[in-house]
């Protein structure tokens, strides 16, 4: 098999703008042309057609909401691509959809049309949750969108937050049951983060948000893990859960570091050791296409000290961790080496395990995987001091 | 050379915002010697600091001519430092006045300050002329202030001049009494040289310019001269008087004040206080009054990048040119590693060296809690002088541990009296009297240990007095004390930097308060932190920093990874900035948590 090489289709519009989002997501307005932008991705994927050398191996349309989109235009847009990039034979295809968006005929329409995995955007069935998040949709949109998309997707995934304002330990219980019930072939859990800009990180400033306190979002966290091992799933990454067979391949790649090509407004490209990324207005986007250029804002080459780090923070999101072989083949030095003493105080603080010729988290550490990963960092040796490795 | 019947030699003395310093713009505005366009504001405070502050950092003097019919009067203007950390200072500036404005707020009234600067004034037998400021204020009292003039510093009230600085009333009236009522200087032209040098200050182009004021005998450029404490001798290059702009002159007389400039290349060879003599034909003895700088508030001040020390000394040095009060020595700190204990006269000027070694030398310092200096004596009779807590034993106290003791003077409204006994009490203070000057305000004097009020005493009586006591002191001397080391430790380890003295008695209370305090500066680590606080091997107080249980980004950037790296790197700078003390990382402000009470 060659090495897989992902292709993110970035589709920014939303119904309206979530106050926890940070994402590069737009409300739509009157403006906003969908045709307009849509035509711009597929003039970029032709312009850069030349940074793939071999077929996408996975597709994800990701937002905003995609579904925004008629299904057709999606199909229309991926058939470009197909067309454009070639995609290998069990290439896998996800669209994230919105509840109240869909309908089930356009799960349908998006099967028919080549997309073989759905990821819905449900959060959470509580309706005071849902209203604190902003959410267009209400509990029962959830299960009737998952129903249906099950109904032609073999791979549907799940996306539920936690950790949330007024939300209580009995409340997410019945989250994950309802979850379980449903029963997706992968489920996503998304501890709520307070990020920078966003309206919840102003309401948080001003004491308004009543956020559990750590002890119970702890305890949330063991009640998901304990809950979703009994009902059959597995989790491979901090945020991951999956029925054997269903991890989404598009993300592991991103979590091995692998390389992928970002198409659309504001999407980040991972090519040939080069981090690019766009302009993330829509309209400024769309124009730069329009006027015959690529729509790049900024690029880097990590050095081989980024590299390490980049690689200790995404593979550590992995419940496998990484192969210590790995690691000295794409550094020329051994983890011991690398991260003199720190490795084994984290071990002996319980939240790194080695063995079997693996560094990986404990379920503890996963839970500190920021403070681990600074750790590690902060006590590296300097790579770049060194000869450059075979 | 001027006839010195003619000369006239004062100081402007007051509370702090009596307006002191509009005065003397008035009074500089009246005799012509700037004009108009070019007064700025208070333009007797040159540096940019003392002017943000508000405060007179360093004295100057001003020449001012003045005609009375035919007769031209030269009035020199001696301006004073006005905090209580240059006490010194000031007493040197008024050594070298015959009389004293006594600036007095029409409204305020007498003030602590204007009491310890009449007394300081009287001591030096000038002749003082009280000046009611503010006349135009709404609440002025004038007849209210005359009546305190003789209640509480035996002045006849009638002889008070009535001013508005700010819309220059009474100014012209003042000039008279300037001239009529303070003497002209006395001396003897013939006798050996003897100049007082009332301040001094660095110049990077003609080194130290010392400002004097010419006693007996006479000043003359190429003259060889004497620093009679220090011993150095020197060759006067420059002589002048500022008007404020700086004028040669070629000979200062019997009581003239002025500058002279004799390549001197620091400022610890002229200091204030001492006496200018001629090297060929010394006098016999130096003027009186003369005192070595002792520095009373020691703090530790280190780079907060290690790799700055160097740069740290250099600006040290370089300020050192410029102020004779700042001392420093080499010190290592297990916690802290190179650094320097650096000693002021208080915290104001510890405060103005910090701000200036940040400002001016693009330093960023960790300053450890400043703590006075105390006299240790061992079982063998030997006497030390501490002046960092880390130095005093753990394991073997001394016998007999002094501290600096202060003679303190508040005065406030009298329905505070109780208020400020409560709090001088708590401060370990010994009461001294208590007098009431008119029936509506009281003099509170008590003798304090200078530790006890030099970080938030002003702070604490004016809360308790509703803003309205006013305070001052002198230094007094050293008094036994049952004084104890506390230690502060995190995992069981010393934090030398954190060590403090304190009575027996708050021990245990203040290292709760401390421990406390780190409880709430001391970021959660992935392990337990015991932070404990010691007298000895005895153990007064324990608290726990729990170990942090969750940090963990949930979310998948799409790809951005470049931004997830970027954060790291700003963690990774914080983390630089933390100092480590065993396994544990202690954020800068830590080292000051000794500091605030309550």
């Amino acid at each position: 098999m060659s090495r897989p090489l992902g292709l993110y289709v970035h589709l920014p519009f939303c119904v309206r703008k979530c106050p926890y989002c940070a994402f590069n997501s737009h409300a739509l307005t009157a403006e906003d042309s969908l045709e307009g932008y849509a035509a711009a991705l597929e003039l970029e994927a032709r312009r850069r057609r030349a940074e793939a050398d071999r077929p996408v191996t996975s597709v994800f349309f990701g937002g905003g909401t995609p579904t925004v989109y008629p299904a057709q235009a999606l199909v229309r847009i991926l058939s470009t691509l197909r067309s454009v990039y070639g995609f290998a034979p069990d290439c896998e295809v996800t669209v994230e959809a919105n509840p109240g968006t869909v309908a089930p005929a356009d799960f349908v329409r998006l099967r028919r049309g080549g997309f073989t995995r759905v990821s819905i955007g449900g959060q959470s069935f509580h309706p005071d949750r849902l209203r604190v998040l902003g959410r267009i949709h209400g509990p029962g949109e959830i299960a009737a969108a998952v129903t249906a998309a099950q109904e032609v997707f073999a791979q549907v995934n799940l996306d539920l937050m936690w950790a949330l304002p007024g939300q209580e330990l009995a409340e997410w219980q019945a989250d994950l049951e309802q979850a379980v019930a449903l029963g997706p072939s992968h489920l996503s859990l998304y501890g709520l983060e307070i990020e920078a800009g966003t309206r919840f990180a102003t309401l948080h400033r001003q004491g308004r948000l009543k956020l559990p306190d750590e002890a119970s979002v702890l305890a949330m966290g063991a009640l998901a893990r304990r809950r979703l091992a009994r009902a059959g799933y597995v989790q491979y990454e901090v945020s991951g859960w999956a029925r054997p067979g269903c991890r989404s391949r598009h993300n592991l790649n991103y979590w091995r570091r692998g390389e992928y090509l970002g198409l659309g407004a504001g999407a980040h490209s991972f090519v040939g050791g080069v981090r690019s990324w766009n302009l993330s207005s829509p309209s400024r986007y769309a124009r730069a296409l329009a006027d015959g250029g690529l729509a790049r804002q900024g690029w880097e080459r990590p050095d081989r000290n980024e590299a390490a780090d980049e690689w200790l923070a995404l593979r550590l999101r992995l419940v496998e961790g990484f192969s210590e072989a790995a690691f000295r083949r794409a550094f020329g030095l051994t983890v011991s080496e690398a991260f003199p003493g720190v490795l084994a105080e984290l071990c002996a603080l319980g939240l790194l395990v080695r063995g079997a010729g693996r560094v990986r988290l404990s379920a503890r550490g996963r839970m500190l995987m920021n403070r681990v990963v600074l750790e590690l960092s902060a006590r590296r040796i300097d790579l770049t001091a060194l000869p450059p490795s075979a | 050379m001027t006839d010195r019947r003619h000369i006239r030699n004062f100081c402007i003395i007051a509370h702090i915002d009596h307006g002191k310093s509009t005065l003397a713009d008035r009074i500089l505005e009246a005799t012509h010697a700037l004009s108009a366009r070019e007064m700025t504001d208070q333009v007797l405070d040159t540096m940019d600091l003392e002017r943000e502050r508000g405060i007179t950092i360093k004295a100057q003097a001003v020449r001012l001519v003045h005609a009375v019919g035919a007769t031209q009067y030269f009035l020199n203007l001696i301006d004073t430092p006005g905090h209580v950390d240059f006490s010194y200072e000031v007493s040197r500036s008024l050594a070298a006045c015959e009389g004293a404005l006594l600036v007095i707020d029409a409204a305020q009234g007498i003030e602590a300050q204007t009491l310890a600067n009449f007394y300081l004034a009287d001591q030096h037998r000038l002749a003082i002329i009280p000046v009611i400021n503010k006349i135009d204020l709404p609440g002025a009292d004038p007849d209210g202030v005359r009546d305190a003039l003789e209640e509480t510093l035996a002045i006849d009230g009638s002889e008070a001049i009535l001013t508005s600085a700010k819309l220059g009333t009474g100014i012209d009236e003042l000039l008279r009494a300037v001239v009529e009522r303070i003497p002209p200087p006395a001396g003897d032209p013939e006798a050996p040289l003897k100049a007082l040098i009332f301040d001094s200050h660095f110049d990077p182009y003609r080194g130290v310019i010392a400002h004097v004021r010419v006693v007996d005998g006479s000043l003359r450029v190429g003259q060889g001269i004497r620093m009679m404490a220090q011993g150095a001798s020197f060759t006067v290059a420059e002589l002048g008087v500022f008007t404020p702009r700086p004028v040669n002159v070629e000979v200062l007389g019997v009581g003239e004040v002025g500058y002279l400039a004799a390549s001197i290349k620091r400022i610890a060879d002229a200091r204030v206080g001492d006496t200018v003599t001629d090297a060929q034909r010394p006098a016999r003895e130096r003027l009186a009054g003369y005192r070595p700088v002792i520095p009373m508030v020691f703090a530790g001040l280190y780079p907060a990048d290690p790799g700055q020390y160097d740069a740290l000394r250099e600006a040290l040095e370089k300020l050192q040119l410029n102020d004779a009060a700042l001392s420093f020595e080499p010190e290592t700190s297990a916690a802290l590693g190179f650094g320097f204990r650096a000693g002021f006269l208080g915290l104001l000027h510890l405060d103005i060296v910090q701000e200036r070694l940040e400002r001016e030398y693009g330093l960023e310092l960790v300053t450890t809690a400043p703590n006075v200096t105390y006299r240790v004596t061992d079982d063998h009779g030997q006497v030390q002088v501490i002046q960092n807590p880390a130095d005093m034993s753990s394991d073997r106290p001394p016998q007999l541990v002094e501290e600096p003791v202060v003679a303190a003077t508040v005065i406030a409204p009298a329905d505070c009296v109780g208020a400020i006994m409560e709090l001088c009490q708590e401060r370990r203070g010994r009461y001294i009297d208590l007098t009431y000057p008119d029936p509506r305000r009281v003099v509170v004097r008590y003798s304090l240990p200078l530790g006890e009020i030099m970080y938030d005493f002003f702070d604490a009586l004016k809360s308790r007095t509703r803003g309205y006591a006013s305070f001052d002191y002198t230094l007094s001397g050293y008094e036994p004390a049952d004084l104890v080391k506390v230690d502060i430790l995190l995992q069981g380890e010393v934090v030398d930097a954190l060590s403090f003295i304190c009575h027996r008695d708050r021990a245990a209370a203040r290292g709760r308060e401390v421990c406390e305090r780190l409880v709430g500066i001391l970021p959660r680590q992935l392990f337990e932190v015991a932070i404990q606080a010691a007298i000895g091997h005895r153990i007064i107080a324990r608290e726990t920093v729990r170990a942090l249980r969750k940090d963990v980004l949930s979310k998948c950037y799409g790809g951005d990874v470049t931004r997830k790296r970027k954060l790291l790197e700003k963690q990774k700078e914080g983390k630089r900035r933390m100092r480590r003390i065993g396994r544990v990382e202690v954020p800068q402000e830590a080292f000051m948590a000794v500091l605030r009470r309550e």
